[in-house]
């Protein structure tokens, strides 16, 4: 009983009314769970660009449609990076009535000194009635196939 | 120097799909094109190596000492990379990936496809780390910490650098770039212009596209093919589905030559999805095309150097996906990436296009008519008893004659904002100054205004734009009446935010979006505005 009690208000917290329940994981073609301070293996791009993959699960979204807002924060950066401007998404609805967006590069603004270091990710989701969510997990980035230097 | 006018073109591209493979009995056959002046690119993905092949087209015409092409790279390529592509395997290998559109004698019409280093030297204050020759190219790829540096070399080596793309060059310095120059050998031509390949360090595709709105034409189609080990699809990008319902077909006056309006209706839900999004047109595993490739019995030397070529390109690579947008400058705000997606196959539009017989829907030429984002369609009456379509543009958009994806004028409204050069300005430091491209241009009930050097139209309220080609192929733009009044409240539209300048996007990941840019926003970008420069340049 004591542990439904404990459950019920863990679900209430995470899709209170004009809220969204956002989960924040990993995997580029499928939604990995994160646990932990995963290692993130940094994404190379032939043409330049360096990021890292991430998903997202949402839930109490009123639309598939979304206002997604990525950073990336390393933590110890004396100044935090520019916040960055919402891009609207289309959610992939799933049978258990929650939402997916699989495989969104996360960009790392100078890769190749984040390469061992702890970073923050932080993903915000507002539907179009206006109720947002965010989680946000720390991530150790990894250096990937073909690591770039610090610059 | 001498006054050598230099016309700088990258292209991805090449043309041409067709009818099912199948049925011209191998994989070379004639070819009818859906969207012949798309830009295309290929990408061979080697996971295990980490490292992924390019291919783009390069397209020109103009006087081979007047060729030169550049391009910005994430990395050098690998050592001994740099190499030419048969262009005969780049136009089968698209061919035979398209959605096919044909019709059968019973008049039934269906779409789907087929069944189926160290630097060398210092010059200047630029590494140059590899000059070679490669097929008809004199090849460098330089880079260089000092913008002004990179700019100089550049110029000194004979590629034209304008005022409006400085901004741009000295991004990609900073961020420590590298370019790879080419330029055709005193012995090589134009028609020696073959596609160029270099393998690049990475995995996750990407083009950068928020350079290419300095010179775009509107509504550019721009066709991805990825092969790789399982299905891509866009990842920061709407993937994009074409409603069955938009799909049209024309009967011209051969009852056996049909067009279709695909590039049309993918614009159109391109544009519905916010101007930016991806159409999947073909996604399923290569093995078809290889057992196809080997049936194929080459008839000279061509063909076998691009069977050849195909099947090397596609050892290994199980699964090919081809997708396809279309693109106003106004609408690149940001670089799509690529991911690889656990979606299925996709056998497109197989069976959507059939009719039980000849009675064809009535012609709407709206349905063949891309406006753009921030244009109407309206019927206007011709001198034939069909009426051609018209784009009516909201404020601050003007009408632009321009050749469609099927070679037949077209008109679009584009972005006045997206102008980056204007008469009277110099596009080079001590070149002459721009004449005026509206001189002598009619508009008929509007005004003509300069945008990119071309003439567009600023129709009057209520009246629309038309497009034709004159005798002499200049480009025709006329507004008209329509048949019916554009409603007003089409008036109070408006067009999306304009991209920032380019320092502020970079900064911001490209207008704030999670783009590619990260150190290397990369490679086309540059050279499709350099070639899109080059093409109005010509144009005037």
């Amino acid at each position: 009983m004591r542990r439904f009690f404990a459950l019920s208000v863990l679900l209430a917290s995470c899709a209170a009314p004009g809220e969204l329940s956002v989960e924040l994981g990993t995997g580029e073609a499928a939604f990995e769970t994160m646990v932990g301070e995963p290692t993130l293996p940094l994404v190379a791009g032939p043409q330049g660009g360096h990021h890292v993959w991430i998903s997202l699960r949402v839930a109490g979204a009123s639309s598939d449609r979304v206002d997604l807002t990525v950073d990336v924060i390393p933590l110890d950066a004396a100044t935090a990076p520019p916040a960055r401007e919402p891009v609207r998404v289309q959610l992939e609805r799933r049978e258990s009535g929650d939402a997916e967006l699989v495989g969104w590069p996360a960009e790392l603004v100078d890769p190749g000194c984040a390469i061992g270091e702890r970073v923050a990710v932080r993903a915000s989701v507002r539907d179009v009635d206006g109720s947002d969510g965010m989680d946000e997990r720390v991530i150790v980035v990894g250096a990937g196939a073909h690591p770039p230097a610090c610059r | 120097m001498p006054a050598r006018r230099f016309a700088l073109a990258l292209a991805l591209a090449c043309l041409f799909d067709a009818r099912p493979a199948a049925a011209c009995g191998g994989f070379f056959c004639s070819q009818s094109p859906v969207d012949q002046r798309a830009e295309r690119i290929v990408f061979a993905i080697d996971e295990e190596a980490g490292t992924t092949d390019m291919i783009v087209q390069i397209q020109y015409a103009g006087r081979a000492d007047e060729f030169a092409w550049v391009v910005p790279l994430g990395a050098v390529p690998l050592d001994g990379s740099l190499a030419t592509f048969p262009q005969a395997a780049m136009v089968a290998l698209d061919a035979n990936t398209t959605p096919a559109f044909a019709s059968s004698r019973d008049c039934v019409a269906r779409a789907g496809v087929d069944e189926l280093a160290e630097p060398s030297t210092i010059e200047l204050g630029v590494d140059v780390h590899v000059r070679e020759v490669v097929g008809p190219y004199d090849t460098a790829v330089v880079s260089s910490a000092d913008p002004a540096a990179l700019v100089e070399w550049l110029r000194a080596n004979g590629f034209r650098v304008t005022a409006a793309m400085e901004p741009f060059v000295g991004m990609y310095t900073r961020e420590g770039s590298v370019f790879l120059a080419l330029r055709l050998t005193g012995e090589s031509g134009v028609e020696d212009i073959a596609p160029l390949r270099m393998t690049l360090p990475g995995t996750a595709p990407g083009i950068p596209l928020r350079m290419t709105a300095i010179a775009a034409e509107p509504e550019m189609g721009i066709v991805v093919t990825i092969l790789g080990s399982q299905r891509y699809e866009a990842a920061n990008w709407p993937n994009v589905e074409v409603p069955p319902s938009e799909l049209a077909v024309e009967v011209l006056e051969d009852p056996w030559s049909v067009r279709f309006n695909w590039p049309a209706a993918v614009a159109r839900a391109v544009d519905r999805a916010g101007g930016r999004g991806w159409v999947t047109e073909t996604a399923s595993p290569t093995a078809p095309y290889v057992d196809r490739l080997r049936a194929t019995r080459p008839t000279d030397e061509t063909q076998a150097e691009a069977i050849a070529a195909l099947l090397a390109l596609l050892d290994g690579r199980a699964y090919l996906s081809r997708l396809y947008t279309r693109l106003s400058p106004e609408e690149m705000t940001s670089d799509p990436i690529f991911r690889r997606s656990a979606r299925g196959d996709v056998l497109f539009h197989e069976g959507d296009f059939v009719t039980d017989a000849c009675e064809l829907p009535e012609l709407d030429p709206c349905a063949f008519t891309a406006c753009g984002a921030g244009g109407r369609c309206a019927l206007v009456a011709g001198e034939v008893p069909v009426p051609v379509a018209g784009c009516a543009c909201v404020p601050g958009a003007t009408a632009r004659t321009m050749m469609g994806p099927d070679g037949r004028a077209t008109v679009s409204c584009v972005d006045r904002r997206m102008s980056f050069v204007s008469p009277g300005d110099r596009e080079t430091p001590g070149g002459p100054r721009l004449p005026d491209p509206c001189v002598g241009f009619d508009c008929g009930t509007g005004r003509c205004v300069s945008v990119n050097m071309t003439p567009t139209c600023d129709c009057d309220r209520g009246a629309v734009a038309i497009g034709s080609f004159a005798a002499d192929g200049a480009r025709v733009t006329r507004c008209v009446a329509p048949i019916e009044a554009i409603p007003e409240e089409f008036y109070a539209g408006s067009l999306p935010p304009r991209p920032g300048d380019p320092s502020d996007a970079y900064a911001l990941g490209g207008g704030g979006l999670c783009a590619a840019g990260g150190r290397g926003a990369p490679a086309l970008a540059l050279a499709m505005a350099l070639l899109a420069l080059a093409l109005w340049r010509r144009r005037r």
